[in-house]
């Protein structure tokens, strides 16, 4: 089991600090959900940690091993918030290079996969892609995956089947997702992760989020 | 390796046409000059590789993901491209050199 450790992130734009404390821990088997307004960092923190991003300092590692590039050696997958995938060539060709062998069988057997195989990333509906591209990332040959908001523009049903394939790949990978829809995090999410003012409070109780002012209430 | 030769065609090909023409205009322009012409084709070249990164860079960034995620950085997929798209241009070169004029043209 390989641990992902994310640790003294700091980011400035314009002088003006973005993260500053953020500390993250993920195991393999482990899914950690981050939550967080607009603009709080949560997608810069994710491009930082798969390598997009330069922060003024990062402490990025894989069981203590520096990783610069996240994306390099298939160390991890990023799904990010646009739509990713190269036009003009068919779906299945393109799932073929990046899903990891052992999951083929199991990702051919998603309904996706079988309404979108034969298509170009131009033919199916923004949401088909969308949930297309996210089943692949998942699937990927990474050990850990980055989700930056899979669960906009996807209908309800497709949430509630990407949930179970998120738990079913986090037996053998680690997954930090973020997402807006904070319901389909915490319901997905061995851990939650809250980013606030450039720091990570790590929530062991639901009522946190109602204490740190993201949420105005839990509906129970 | 496979998947890496298919990911190095899916990368080149939405660049292919614009090389083949930067590769045409050297190619003529060799026949035409002489072989003393070949420095600047190859900085033609270089130049045709410029206008590849450009273009890539602002119509398709967005599927630089995809080779991210495919485990390949963005760089070294330019450089599998422009090694491999200089071989085929210094092949064609040495196959028609015996067409190519050795000597400067001189008019008159």
């Amino acid at each position: 089991m390989h641990t992902l450790k994310v640790d003294s992130i700091q980011l400035e734009y314009d002088g003006r600090k973005i993260l500053q404390d953020v500390h993250v821990t993920c195991r393999q088997g482990e899914i950690i959900g981050l939550l967080g307004r607009n603009g709080c960092g949560k997608s810069s923190l994710l491009k930082i940690i798969f390598g997009l991003l330069k922060p003024t300092y990062k402490y990025v590692a894989i069981d203590d091993v520096f990783i610069k590039k996240g994306y390099q050696g298939n160390c991890m997958a990023y799904l990010p918030q646009h739509n990713y995938l190269p036009n003009g060539i068919r779906l299945q060709k393109l799932a073929k290079l990046v899903v990891d062998p052992d999951f083929w069988p199991a990702f051919t057997q998603l309904p996706i996969y079988e309404l979108c195989c034969n298509k170009t990333a131009a033919e199916p509906s923004g949401g088909q892609l969308r949930h297309f591209e996210t089943m692949m990332v998942i699937h990927s040959k990474a050990d850990f995956i980055l989700l930056d908001e899979p669960f906009t523009h996807i209908s309800p049903i497709q949430a509630e089947e990407l949930k179970e394939v998120i738990r079913a790949c986090a037996k053998r990978k680690g997954i930090i997702v973020t997402d807006h829809q904070y319901y389909n995090i915490l319901d997905v999410s061995d851990r939650v992760i809250l980013l606030d003012k450039g720091c990570t409070k790590h929530i062991t109780d639901n009522e946190d989020l109602v204490t740190y002012g993201y949420l105005s209430g839990i509906n129970r | 390796m496979n998947n890496t030769r298919t990911l190095v065609w899916y990368f080149y090909r939405p660049v292919m046409v614009i090389n083949l023409i930067f590769t045409a205009i050297c190619i003529l322009d060799l026949l035409k000059i002489g072989m003393w012409f070949v420095v600047n084709a190859l900085i033609i070249k270089i130049v045709g590789y410029g206008g590849t990164v450009f273009y890539k860079n602002y119509f398709s960034d967005r599927s630089f993901m995809f080779y991210r995620n495919a485990g390949y950085s963005i760089t070294r997929m330019y450089t599998y491209i422009f090694v491999c798209d200089m071989a085929v241009f210094l092949l064609i070169v040495a196959l028609i050199s015996p067409f190519i004029p050795h000597h400067a043209h001189v008019k008159g």
